[in-house]
């Protein structure tokens, strides 16, 4: 069974020195992994608050190769890559590749804890402007995901939650729908049919997990959100960001 | 670094350890200790590696081992052979075999030299 969220951090290195090292230097505790392999078979049951990766895995493998995969799957989660080597280009690449830092082998304990402490902080600033309330929704842009207050939670595809961010963003205002046609799809020419069918899917997920938040037609001019006065002391109004 | 600089080195650089046991906290085992058992049985398997890839000429994988030999001796203050092993690395990575072997006499007897020392620490 995973530890408690937000207890532990992932250290993927070959060399085990580093998870007790930065076990020890962060105050929390270590879920290690010396193989990408090792990390993937359990990348659905983890929720690190950060993760420390090694750049060369052995022989084989590169640390560097799994860095787009885990930003998608923890996205505020910081990932500091760990590097002894001083020449190469390794630094830039792992930032490239969406690492959020670097630290350098051997590593300094007071500069692990200062990183780990500053790229959880952006992390979690970035996190609460991806997370918005409404009504008795939550909306993470990030994860694309739906839920609401009976922690019930549904996946959006892309295009869905660029329709539904395009009318959150629109704040309870009509967004026409030729908008929301540019917005979500840009220049590639889409009918009214291939929007309606997105827009029903979004729909569908807002009526499953929701009693107050329904997306309304107006037709021959657009679509709006709304949260239901009747069932909420929210006003539409009341789109916010959550702390 | 020359290996005449390498050779002035600390076997263990006792910075290096006083800076490990600040880490120590009450209740806990001494992070030393616990650094050295891992060091013991890890370091000499990619110790062994080593040599195993050197003799194959295996030059990718005697560059991963040097490698990370390099890394974990570094972390406990092994600075000699952290330095030997960064050479090896070089040496491994430019498939120069014949300094290559010469160096690894030196590495094995840094890292039982680094060995006999944790032992007193």
């Amino acid at each position: 069974m995973a530890p408690e969220m937000g207890s532990y951090f992932i250290t993927l290195d070959d060399d085990a020195m580093m998870s007790v090292l930065l076990e020890r230097t962060t105050g929390k505790k270590s879920i290690y992994f010396s193989s990408i392999k090792d990390l993937e078979l359990r990348m659905d049951e983890l929720e690190p608050v950060a993760l420390f990766v090694d750049v060369h895995l052995g022989s084989s493998e590169n640390g560097l190769d799994i860095l787009p995969k885990l930003k998608e799957r923890w996205p505020f989660s910081p990932i500091i890559v760990v590097t002894g080597d001083r020449q190469d280009d390794a630094v830039a690449n792992a930032l490239f590749k969406g690492a959020d830092d670097f630290i350098f082998k051997p590593v300094n304990p007071k500069e692990v804890v200062a990183r780990m402490q500053t790229r959880m902080a952006d992390l979690a600033r970035r996190q609460a402007q991806e997370v918005i309330s409404i009504g008795d929704l939550t909306v993470d842009r990030a994860h694309r995901c739906v839920s609401n207050s009976a922690k019930q939670q549904r996946f959006l595809s892309p295009t869905e939650m660029g329709l539904l961010n395009c009318l959150l963003s629109a704040q309870g205002t009509v967004v026409p729908r030729e908008v929301m046609k540019r917005r979500c799809w840009g220049q590639i020419f889409v009918s009214d049919n291939a929007l309606n069918r997105k827009l029903h899917e979004v729909r569908r997920t807002i009526r499953d997990l929701s009693s107050q938040v329904n997306i309304r037609t107006l037709y021959g001019t657009g679509f709006m959100i709304e949260v239901s006065p009747a069932k909420s002391s929210q006003a539409p109004e009341s789109f916010k960001q959550s702390a | 670094m020359s290996i005449e600089s390498i050779s002035e080195l600390a076997v263990i650089d006792r910075e290096t350890i006083h800076s490990l046991r600040q880490l120590n906290t009450i209740g806990k085992v001494d992070i030393v200790q616990q650094l050295k058992t891992i060091f013991s049985t890890q370091g000499a398997d990619t110790l062994n590696a080593l040599l195993e890839a050197s003799k194959s000429k295996d030059f990718v994988q005697a560059t991963a081992m040097a490698h990370k030999l390099k890394g974990s001796a570094g972390t406990i203050g092994a600075a000699k052979l952290a330095a030997l092993c960064a050479r090896a690395e070089a040496l491994a990575r430019d498939k120069n075999s014949q300094v290559l072997d010469l160096l690894l006499g030196e590495i094995q007897g840094s890292y039982h030299q680094a060995m006999e020392t944790l032992k007193d620490i």
